[in-house]
């Protein structure tokens, strides 16, 4: 089986197991990177050389019988928003052009020290500020299930690059939607945790009170191991939570039986695609089906954006429109709680259509729970884009 | 014992506020953990934070807020139940992030005094203290003048100092005053130890705002323009450059009746070894620092 068809807590498990070493799963996805970016530009920076040495470095420490982080040989891709230490970060700015920051972020710390392989710095809207990708300095990245089209942002590049199996997992941030809106677009999952949860130090800024960083993968499972690795305190990020990290994959296999899914009246107004909703609509009658009620409290579902990916340059002249690809999403941000966002089915164009929970602070098991049992009910998640091979 | 101001023998009495920035005593800097020590080789006492780089993220100094709290206390300050932090941007070569961490309308602490005494020790009179906040320092720029290559250097080692900005009423009625004022407000914060007050090492600085008051024969007052002084380097300077000052606005209000409100506030430096006050840059509104 090819690395690129693993799912993160697979990969992660061969290489703890031997089946795959951290050096042939990191140039599988490095590989792939090489073969597909100059088409779909989601990369601004592909550390292939640094890449390769920790993944050989991993792979020596396993032989040697020494004990591996929870994310060993795992490729992790991070959005240019995020300071990695001697490699380059640059909001994708010019202003930032040359600027090699001599610390890490305190994720990409985390990342590193569970033994995760940075493989690159992801595209983005410049410093982070737009929901279309098309603001990057360097040009806009391709949607990988149609490349005329957005793949969203400000998180593009990190949603594009687990949809093209570049990378099986991507960090993003979000400041009203930037993780959720793109995951969305590209027929992902993105989680914005609650604010506080994961530390900023180390993210260039876009709005402090709003800003937060998360975890981009093909499933809740994935996201769910990743953000155990990168939540918990961080005593220089003032505004970071003290609360205890849990286990979130553990906590997966618990049913969803009594649980009360609430449904925003308002978020089926004028203006949403009706494919979008009656793949929402599905997605809900895929919740009861799991043994949720839909009702008004405990998490809000509905839809991440009103319509599925658009075309590239069909929202750059109109700002009001472009303000409004981050409708449904904005609000988790303005209450500091978290959200998800996962994809609910397909237009008959082949565009994904994303589902959003939303759910209290420090709600994260819940959500994931809940999208995980979404996944273990639904394939949507496992789709690839027919365009990239 | 308060009492009121004593005649003086000038036609005017002299009005004067002063901006009293001092460095607080701590370890290491407001917002990380880089050394304070002063006369470090430049450059050596800074990380991304005081740095300003991106991405960096500021975490406050426990004991700078201890001390700020103390020095409050001691200048009979009421203490703000609640206070918060402000951006005041402006764009100088030594402020790295663009903008300085300040306070601006709700410091910690305000409505405070201290008492002076009389140059002749006859009585004692209450200057009152508008605020004092907390905020930054600055990194310093070297200006190699001399050289004539117009080069000019920076050193951060001093960028992110907790400072103390003291205000006081314009209560002070004389230079003589302010000076006595001053060594009171040293004496106090160095038995506290909050601070050194070195002035050589800019551990403490001053600035002095000052007009005239003279009584027209109509039995009016004529207010001259607000000058505030910059550049005085020890409390005798102080002294010296406001007893320049007020002959100076006297002179001035003579020759051209200027009063307050007609010109904007200026802003004028003083000149230790020739004697006298320059006119300096015109002085930024509150408005112009765009805080936030």
């Amino acid at each position: 089986m090819q690395p690129a068809e693993l799912s993160a807590v697979e990969l992660v498990a061969a290489v703890r197991q031997g089946d795959l070493s951290a050096s042939q799963c990191t140039a599988a996805f490095l590989d792939r990177i090489a073969r597909l970016d100059d088409t779909l530009n989601a990369f601004l920076h592909v550390d292939r050389e640094g890449a390769l040495a920790a993944a050989a470095a991993i792979d020596a420490r396993r032989k040697a019988g020494q004990p591996l982080g929870r994310l060993a040989g795992l490729p992790v891709a991070v959005k240019d928003a995020l300071c990695t230490r001697d490699l380059p970060t640059t909001c994708a700015s010019k202003m930032l052009a040359g600027f090699r920051p001599p610390y890490d972020a305190d994720t990409v710390s985390r990342l590193r020290a569970a033994d995760a392989v940075i493989v690159g710095k992801t595209n983005m809207d410049e410093f982070a500020m737009g929901g279309s990708n098309e603001n990057s300095a360097f040009g806009p990245v391709k949607n990988p299930w149609d490349l005329s089209r957005a793949p969203g942002g400000s998180s593009g590049g990190s949603a594009a690059c687990v949809a093209a199996d570049m990378a099986p997992v991507a960090i993003g941030s979000d400041t009203g939607g930037s993780i959720r809106q793109p995951a969305g677009l590209c027929g992902i999952t993105g989680l914005k945790p609650t604010y506080g949860r994961v530390s900023r130090r180390g993210l260039v800024a876009f709005a402090s009170s709003l800003d937060q960083i998360g975890p981009m993968a093909r499933s809740a499972a994935d996201c769910a191991l990743v953000l155990e690795a990168i939540a918990g305190h961080d005593p220089l990020d003032s505004t970071s939570l003290a609360a205890e990290v849990p286990r979130y994959t553990e906590l997966l296999e618990q049913p969803l039986t009594g649980l009360r899914i609430g449904r925003v009246r308002d978020h089926y107004a004028e203006g949403l695609d009706p494919e979008v909703r009656k793949g929402v609509d599905e997605a809900f009658a895929v919740f009861e089906a799991a043994g949720a009620t839909v009702h008004d409290v405990e998490l809000i579902g509905g839809p991440v954006s009103a319509t599925p990916a658009f075309k590239l340059g069909e929202k750059t002249g109109d700002p009001l429109a472009m303000y409004l690809v981050d409708l449904y999403t904005v609000a988790t941000n303005l209450a500091g709680v978290g959200g998800i966002s996962f994809p609910c089915g397909f237009t008959k164009g082949g565009l994904p259509v994303g589902f959003q929970l939303q759910a209290p602070a420090l709600a994260e098991p819940l959500l994931l729970r809940a999208a995980d049992r979404f996944q273990r009910l639904t394939d949507w998640h496992l789709r690839r884009p027919k365009q990239i091979a | 014992m308060t009492k009121p101001v004593p005649p003086t023998s000038e036609p005017y009495t002299t009005v004067i506020g002063l901006e009293v920035h001092v460095q607080l005593q701590t370890k290491t800097k407001l917002f990380c953990g880089c050394s304070t020590t002063f006369g470090s080789p430049p450059n050596t006492q800074v990380c991304p934070v005081c740095l300003g780089l991106p991405g960096s993220l500021p975490v406050m100094n426990r004991e700078a807020f201890t001390l700020a709290i103390k020095a409050a206390l001691a200048l009979n300050c009421r203490i703000a139940p609640f206070t918060k932090w402000d951006r005041k941007n402006y764009f100088y070569p030594d402020l790295p992030k663009g903008y300085q961490i300040s306070q601006f309308d709700l410091p910690f602490s305000s409505d405070g005094w201290l008492e002076v005494v009389d140059p002749k020790g006859a009585f004692a009179r209450r200057v009152g203290i508008i605020r004092v906040h907390l905020e930054e320092d600055a990194g310093k720029s070297m200006h190699d003048e001399a050289a004539g290559t117009a080069d000019t250097r920076i050193d951060l080692n001093r960028a992110g100092t907790p400072l103390c900005e003291i205000v006081t009423q314009p209560d002070l009625r004389s230079p003589q005053e302010a000076r006595a004022w001053l060594n009171e407000l040293k004496l106090l914060l160095v038995y506290l130890g909050v601070s050194d007050c070195n002035m050589q090492e800019g551990s403490l600085r001053v600035d002095a705002n000052v007009n005239l008051h003279i009584p027209r024969p109509d039995g009016g007052v004529a207010k001259t323009p607000i000058v505030e002084i910059k550049n005085m380097n020890s409390f005798r300077s102080v002294e010296r450059a406001l007893i320049y000052e007020a002959a100076r606005q006297y002179d001035e209000w003579q020759a051209t009746g200027a009063v307050l409100g007609t010109t904007p506030k200026q802003t004028r430096g003083w000149d230790d070894p020739a004697g006298v006050t320059r006119a300096q840059r015109h002085k930024e509104e509150s408005s112009d620092y765009r805080y936030f």
